[in-house]
């Protein structure tokens, strides 16, 4: 897999869900592209490669979530980093089972993916809302209604997942990856 | 290096340092995370300020309103009562002027600056997925931000404070209501009357707010109950005399009225419900209210005596 046709893709993903995704904002519900991102490589590239790449992802993502701890900013380095590593290991067992050229794979796999992102990430902030001073970035709503809006975000980037997966297939042969499972 | 990627063994010791780090204590993270997190945006904030520019362009916050015959003759009219009401102000300020004048001379004198100047920032990063959150702006020490600096959009209607930590080209606003945020935590405002246009710190009813999330405050007020009900739904909420915000951020609007509650265990006072008039996360840009630094006490003390001579 070529670095630099990650990092570059990398880049322009995380950027567009910090900014650009807020055009398609539907009520609460804003769409992201870093999980259609991490199923594709994670069919497409070799195993170790795959997890590296979603572990940069969830790495970079992390730094873009402000929190709070007594009024100065900071990022919590974890909830998206584990969230992208465990959704990576539910997926790679499935990639042998599935059309990875069908966009449909990717509208189901990314929203599948960014559940178990949603499952991680809650869990991380769950347990942080018990230390001192430290709140979930949810803040005082409770974690089912947080979670339900990660259900939306999952969902509705799945939806966004199908174009854009068709898409990313479309630039495979840019990535050169060695032994592609692509199929 | 690429070796090293390549095994299993690194990738589980960076996992393991990573749940380590998420389950750190936060006082070990705030002191490096934000900086190393200002480092990583560095070259992501030109683009995201583009992308931002396009979303404003794309889809602007404020929709177009055409409005209807009666409610332009209800604003024709408030425009005649505006005029007339421009007028008399008109002669008051001038009278004001003058004694402003002779403040900003005892000012200078002393030397304490209390101006200040808007500034507009474009908001190049919010959390991803939508959630509520701090948001990223492009404006930071060197345009003169200050932690505590106070953010606004239309003129007078608050969208938060700049927190603690500001870079040099970026600083980070934390909205107003967000309940990790200790000067969110509990405001003290005023309200005023809907269609009174009266502006200002101490107009209103004096109330004690609480951040309940989501754009949320509530506070108890006294109720009388043979004058009747002194507050309504679509009162406005403003910022009193709160010492943890900047002066320039009292009197700015907070929200309005959107409930009003009885209390079981206190027949004579009444829970207001405050609602936020705005999505911070939804903001392209907004106004900050740039002060000067807060001299040195013994700054001005020097400043003092060489005045007074």
């Amino acid at each position: 897999m070529r670095i630099g046709v990650f990092i570059l893709f990398l880049v322009f993903v995380v950027i567009l869900d910090t900014s650009l995704m807020e055009m398609l904002r539907i009520g609460g519900t804003v769409p992201g592209l870093a999980g259609t991102l991490a199923v594709f490589l994670v069919l497409a590239a070799p195993r170790r490669n795959a997890l590296w790449a979603c572990l940069a992802i969830g790495l970079l993502l992390d730094f873009n979530v402000d929190a709070l701890y007594d009024g100065r900013p900071y990022h919590l380095i974890g909830p998206y980093t584990l969230g992208f590593l465990f959704g990576a290991n539910l997926i790679l067992p499935l990639r042998s089972m599935v059309f990875s050229r069908n966009p449909l794979t990717f509208g189901l796999l990314t929203a599948f993916f960014l559940l178990a992102v949603s499952i991680v990430y809650l869990a991380l902030w769950q347990i942080r809302g018990h230390y001192e001073g430290s709140m979930p970035v949810w803040g005082d709503g409770s974690a089912v209604s947080a979670f339900g809006m990660l259900l939306l975000w999952a969902v509705y980037s799945g939806a966004i997942a199908i174009p854009m997966g068709w898409l990313l297939v479309r630039t495979t042969p840019l990535w050169g990856f060695t032994g592609s499972t692509i199929r | 290096m690429n070796r090293l990627l390549q095994t299993d063994r690194a990738l589980l010791i960076t996992s393991v340092v990573v749940l380590l780090l998420s389950i750190a204590p936060t006082r070990w993270l705030v002191p490096w995370t934000a900086d190393l997190g200002s480092i990583i945006q560095l070259p992501l904030t030109p683009l995201g300020h583009a992308a931002s520019g396009v979303v404003a362009y794309v889809r602007p916050t404020q929709a177009e309103v055409v409005p209807s015959i009666s409610e332009l003759k209800r604003i024709l009219a408030e425009r005649d009562a505006f005029r007339g009401r421009w007028h008399s102000a008109r002669l008051q300020v001038e009278q004001l002027e003058k004694e402003l004048a002779q403040v900003q001379g005892a000012r200078n004198a002393s030397g304490v600056a209390i101006d200040w100047t808007p500034r507009n920032a474009v908001v190049v990063r919010h959390a991803p997925g939508g959630i509520a959150g701090p948001l990223q702006l492009n404006a930071g020490s060197r345009q003169g931000v200050l932690p505590g600096t106070v953010a606004v959009v239309d003129g007078d209607q608050l969208v938060g404070r700049i927190a603690d930590d500001v870079s040099p080209l970026s600083s980070t606003l934390i909205p107003i209501g967000i309940t990790s945020d200790p000067t969110s935590r509990d405001l003290l405002a005023r309200i005023t009357p809907a269609e009174d246009p009266t502006v200002g710190a101490d107009a209103g009813k004096s109330i004690r707010l609480k951040s309940v999330g989501g754009g949320r405050f509530e506070g108890l007020i006294a109720w009388d109950p043979r004058q009747g009900d002194e507050i309504r739904q679509g009162d406005q909420v403003r910022l009193a005399r709160d010492r943890a915000w900047q002066s320039t951020a009292w009197g700015m609007l907070i929200g309005t009225v959107v409930e009003i509650q009885s209390t079981d265990d206190n027949p004579l006072r009444k829970r207001v419900i405050v609602e936020t008039l705005l999505y911070p996360e939804r903001l392209p840009t907004v106004t900050l209210k740039l002060q000067a630094p807060t001299p040195e006490p013994d700054d001005v003390r020097t400043a003092v005596e060489e005045g007074g001579g």
